[in-house]
């Protein structure tokens, strides 16, 4: 493995996996993601451009290995209205809220999950979510409007608002 | 921005890192790549195989007074006697890291680099004298491309339709005409390439395109299939057989249609002589998938005993077969070996034991044997490497 590859993905690991945990909802499942995404990454070394600052490139790699996985397991995967979990109070409702949240994402279909991962957590703007996934721009507009939409109903439903 | 999105923002950017499993993530990589290679260059084979002069293995026939010839595979095992000649040589580098692919066939060596100058994915397709290595022309090609083939008098290359290239890529250099031609798959992946009825037959997303050898895309099949392509290959015979999920489907050249569907989980690894196919469960073994219908002890020709996951194969010009695979059972620290099997050893029933010939811990990729008994392959490092058994 080339010495600048090897430095990223040893100084970057922890925060790949918790990346690729947002996208997924699982973290075991996300450490499987990120290694698929690296060996890619590791076998396309020679041809990607800026091998100074591959975190772009491994960021879609991730993106799009979810996608991958999401494709051959979604005949098992089930869309969930409910929480997968209860959250356990822990004496701060923004801590609560935030917990609620993201357990409310890890029940979005993963495009949608995706869409709204590039958008809130790498602030990627409507074009440059569209280039990672490879779709329109209408595209991510819908997908971000159905997953907020759906976000507000489960969280509603979960009343960790009021 | 209203309160559900903010909430959100917060959620995520304040997401705990959750505790990792493993240990040396930089060791856990370099390991998967270069097992990821070796499948890589055991897809290939699936078509460099097809083009090769020499039948790879000698598929005993039995005639039955009262039905047609079947497959008869071995009785009895016994293990392969060495190879007379042979020293158990080591292998020989004969470049620096650099090379991506290799291929063999037209009587030359042709090898993938890159230029790691360029920041444009500029690529080279060279064509070397198999034994000495020497440089007998060069084509530019572009990036992306990762499977590497060599069929109908050309080179061909794929790769694309992921997270770095949103659109699949096929480029073919026609070393007669000294051309490159490239056909762009929107949004597909282009991956494996066959060689059948004159055509190639390529990997494109779900379905099979059918490419001519002035690089035009005249035909394609669509795959009723859910699941990810895994392979294709073509076998000596002219059939085209393509891995879908836990199935192979034979596609027909004529027709553009899948006429046939077996249940068969093991990898394509490449053509095995007449209509089988070489393959691995638990051993080697050379299939002719149109008889597991019959059963699948008529469809198994040669079975071969392994000691690990074989990962690639190539018929050697001497009639005998060359074979990664893994020296064990645990594919973490056990080393990858590049065994050499005789032709002698390929007639009766052939096993991979400790007189077998081998290359250790090669971990070879791309193997792409000369004309003279030996192979080039490309070793974990990405260096071209030679090995004459």
């Amino acid at each position: 493995m080339d010495a600048r590859l090897a430095d990223y993905v040893r100084g970057q690991w922890p925060s790949l996996v918790r990346y690729a945990t947002m996208l997924c909802g699982d973290a075991v499942e996300a450490e499987e993601l990120v290694q698929s995404a690296l060996v890619r990454v590791t076998l396309r070394w020679p041809f990607i451009r800026d091998k100074d600052d591959p975190g772009a490139y491994v960021k879609r790699s991730i993106v799009h290995a979810n996608i991958n996985r999401w494709r051959r397991v979604r005949s098992r995967e089930t869309v969930t209205d409910k929480l997968p979990e209860r959250g356990v109070a822990d004496g701060s409702a923004a801590f609560a809220n935030q917990d609620a949240v993201r357990r409310a994402l890890a029940g979005l279909p993963p495009r949608q999950r995706a869409v709204l991962v590039l958008r809130y957590l790498d602030d990627m703007s409507e074009q440059e979510a569209a280039n990672v996934l490879g779709c329109s721009v209408g595209t991510i507009k819908s997908q971000t409007h159905k997953g907020l939409t759906k976000l507000r109903e489960i969280f509603a439903t979960d009343e960790v608002m009021s | 921005m209203n309160d559900i999105e903010e909430l959100l923002r917060d959620a995520l950017q304040s997401a705990p890192t959750p505790e990792t499993l493993v240990g040396d993530p930089v060791a856990t990589i370099e390991r998967r790549a270069g097992r990821a290679r070796a499948f890589i260059a055991g897809g290939a084979l699936a078509a460099v195989a097809v083009i090769t002069t020499a039948v790879v293995v000698p598929l005993q026939l039995t005639k039955q007074a009262d039905g047609p010839s079947r497959l008869g595979g071995p009785t009895a095992t016994q293990p392969p006697s060495p190879r007379p000649s042979s020293t158990n040589r080591p292998p020989t580098s004969w470049s620096s890291p650099g090379v991506l692919a290799l291929a063999s066939g037209g009587g030359s060596l042709w090898a993938l680099r890159a230029d790691p100058n360029s920041q444009s994915g500029q690529m080279y397709v060279d064509r070397l004298d198999a034994r000495t290595h020497a440089r007998h022309g060069r084509w530019a090609v572009q990036a992306p491309g990762s499977w590497f083939f060599y069929g109908l008098g050309r080179v061909w290359l794929t790769g694309g339709g992921d997270g770095a290239y949103p659109d699949g890529s096929l480029q073919m250099v026609d070393p007669a005409r000294a051309s490159v031609r490239s056909l762009t798959a929107t949004h597909q992946q282009l991956s494996g390439v066959a060689f059948a009825g004159g055509h190639a037959w390529v990997i494109a997303g779900r379905n099979i395109w059918e490419v001519n050898t002035d690089g035009a895309h005249v035909g394609t099949v669509a795959l009723p299939a859910e699941a990810d392509q895994l392979g294709i290959a073509a076998t000596d015979s002219g059939q085209v057989w393509v891995k879908v999920g836990k199935r192979w489907l034979r596609i027909d050249p004529a027709t553009r249609r899948v006429v046939d569907t077996v249940q068969w989980n093991g990898p394509m690894l490449g053509a095995a002589g007449g209509d089988a196919i070489w393959t691995y469960d638990g051993r080697l073994i050379a299939l002719s998938p149109a008889l597991l219908h019959q059963g699948t002890s008529v469809a198994e020709g040669s079975r071969i005993a392994v000691p690990g996951v074989v990962t690639a194969v190539a018929p050697s010009s001497d009639g005998g077969l060359f074979v990664v695979a893994l020296d064990g059972t645990n594919a973490e620290s056990d080393p990858t070996n590049l065994y050499y099997l005789s032709e002698r050893a390929l007639t009766g029933t052939a096993a991979i034991n400790d007189q077998t010939p081998k290359a250790e811990n090669a971990a070879a990729s791309y193997l792409a044997p000369d004309n003279t008994g030996g192979v080039n392959y490309t070793d974990a490092n990405g260096a071209g490497a030679h090995w004459a058994p």
